[in-house]
């Protein structure tokens, strides 16, 4: 019985470290590579992992409990003013389906800036956020995957 | 000494709450942006499109952490010597018996960008063990400690003294590779007794002898790979003024 729940436990982990983002949105994000092959001006897309991210900041790896070390992916679009915002509304009609797997956490809007922070569950015990981020025509998807609370979205978003 | 503690306790906290306050990502509608690990002195940003990496000077710049760029190390195991005054078989010791343990759990520094240079600051807990070769211990007569000879069969005969150590040492080259090192530190000792264990198990405690409660001393460091050989001189007497023979300590021992 215990091989059988120590089986079990160890399938669990290994299925939760080898989930990855939404399917819906790893598409999306797919889009918008083809939007720039096909030479689309205007959206850029960055990928970060979490080892990238301690690489840079190596003190703040130091510290055992900071939010770089439980970041596991950050994946970004960013579109200019100029850009074609159709599939920024394609993320935001993803994120808001009511079959959808994201929970809205919350929507501040504030001089004219929009936030809105969507949840979903990704792997055992780590989830999935992404933000939605819009002001005067500029807009930004940014999906961070890893051991994160709401607390630190609070925290990148408004600072301590 | 209860004010020492809290006073230590207190700047411990002061570092430790800087540190963790401290937020490194920001997203907003530019993206994620993050700043390096820099003090910084003249701020110089370069833009991506969609990741800002906050540059520094760093020629100037000064860090401050903890025991990862510091050469005082956690543990430190030494063996004690001592020149005593007058001379003679009074505190002679069992030299690789008489040890000093010292254990800094509360190390700050401050280096250089590059890390060639620093300054290196610590709280912890020192003990001295002197092993003594003969028959004899130290006795209080009239508030002076005094030499007394044992008659009875003893197995061992030694004193021992309790410290807050608070070593501080100006750093050359890097503790991770190879580094010198020179400084002083300031001991204060709560604590003294003797003891002495008889064939047979039972045993004897003396306690609160007059010893200086300030003990300053002087150390030379040479760090390898971040494991050192020290070499402590304490010129400050072990005992008070008049109330003992002057005992100065020697120590050499290596610390991980």
């Amino acid at each position: 019985m215990k091989r059988f729940q120590l089986l079990t436990a160890i399938m669990f982990l290994l299925y939760g470290s080898a989930a990855a983002q939404s399917e819906g949105f790893l598409k999306l994000y797919a889009e918008a590579g083809q939007a720039l092959s096909d030479g689309q001006m205007g959206i850029t897309t960055t990928q970060l992992s979490g080892k990238m991210l301690q690489e840079v900041m190596p003190v703040k790896a130091n510290e055992k409990f900071n939010v770089i070390n439980r970041i596991d992916h950050i994946r970004q679009v960013k579109f200019t003013p100029q850009a074609d915002k159709a599939l920024f509304e394609k993320f935001e009609l993803m994120a808001t389906a009511q079959e959808g797997i994201y929970e809205q956490m919350s929507q501040i809007n504030e001089d004219g800036q929009k936030i809105q922070v969507f949840k979903a569950p990704y792997g055992t015990l780590k989830s999935e956020y992404l933000v939605l981020i819009s002001k005067d025509n500029a807009c930004l998807v940014c999906d961070i995957t890893g051991n994160i609370s709401m607390k630190d979205i609070m925290g990148m978003l408004y600072g301590k | 000494m209860k004010r020492i503690i809290v006073a230590c306790l207190l700047v411990t906290a002061a570092f430790t709450t800087g540190k963790l306050n401290a937020q490194a990502l920001k997203l907003d509608i530019q993206g994620i942006t993050y700043q390096e690990d820099t003090i910084t002195t003249n701020e110089n940003i370069i833009a991506h499109t969609a990741i800002s990496v906050k540059k520094t000077e760093k020629s100037s710049a000064i860090r401050i952490g903890g025991s990862g760029r510091s050469s005082i190390r956690l543990f430190e195991f030494g063996w004690n010597m001592v020149d005593t005054d007058p001379q003679g078989e009074w505190f002679s010791l069992r030299n690789w018996r008489s040890n000093q343990v010292t254990i800094n759990p509360f190390i700050f520094s401050a280096t250089t960008n590059e890390g060639n240079l620093g300054l290196s600051l610590a709280f912890g807990l020192r003990f001295n063990n002197y092993m003594f070769d003969s028959p004899f211990t130290v006795a209080k007569q009239d508030g002076m400690a005094v030499y007394a000879p044992i008659t009875e069969n003893i197995k061992k005969s030694k004193f021992t003294t309790a410290a807050l150590h608070i070593p501080m040492e100006l750093t050359f080259g890097k503790p991770r590779k190879i580094a010198l090192s020179l400084g002083c530190c300031a001991d204060l000792t709560y604590s003294s007794h003797t003891k002495i264990k008889y064939h047979g198990g039972s045993k004897d405690k003396v306690w609160n002898y007059p010893v200086n409660f300030l003990q300053i001393g002087y150390t030379a460091k040479f760090t390898i790979k971040n494991t050192s050989i020290f070499c402590n001189y304490t010129p400050t007497g072990l005992f008070k003024n008049g109330k003992g023979p002057r005992i100065e300590t020697w120590t050499i021992g290596i610390g991980i």
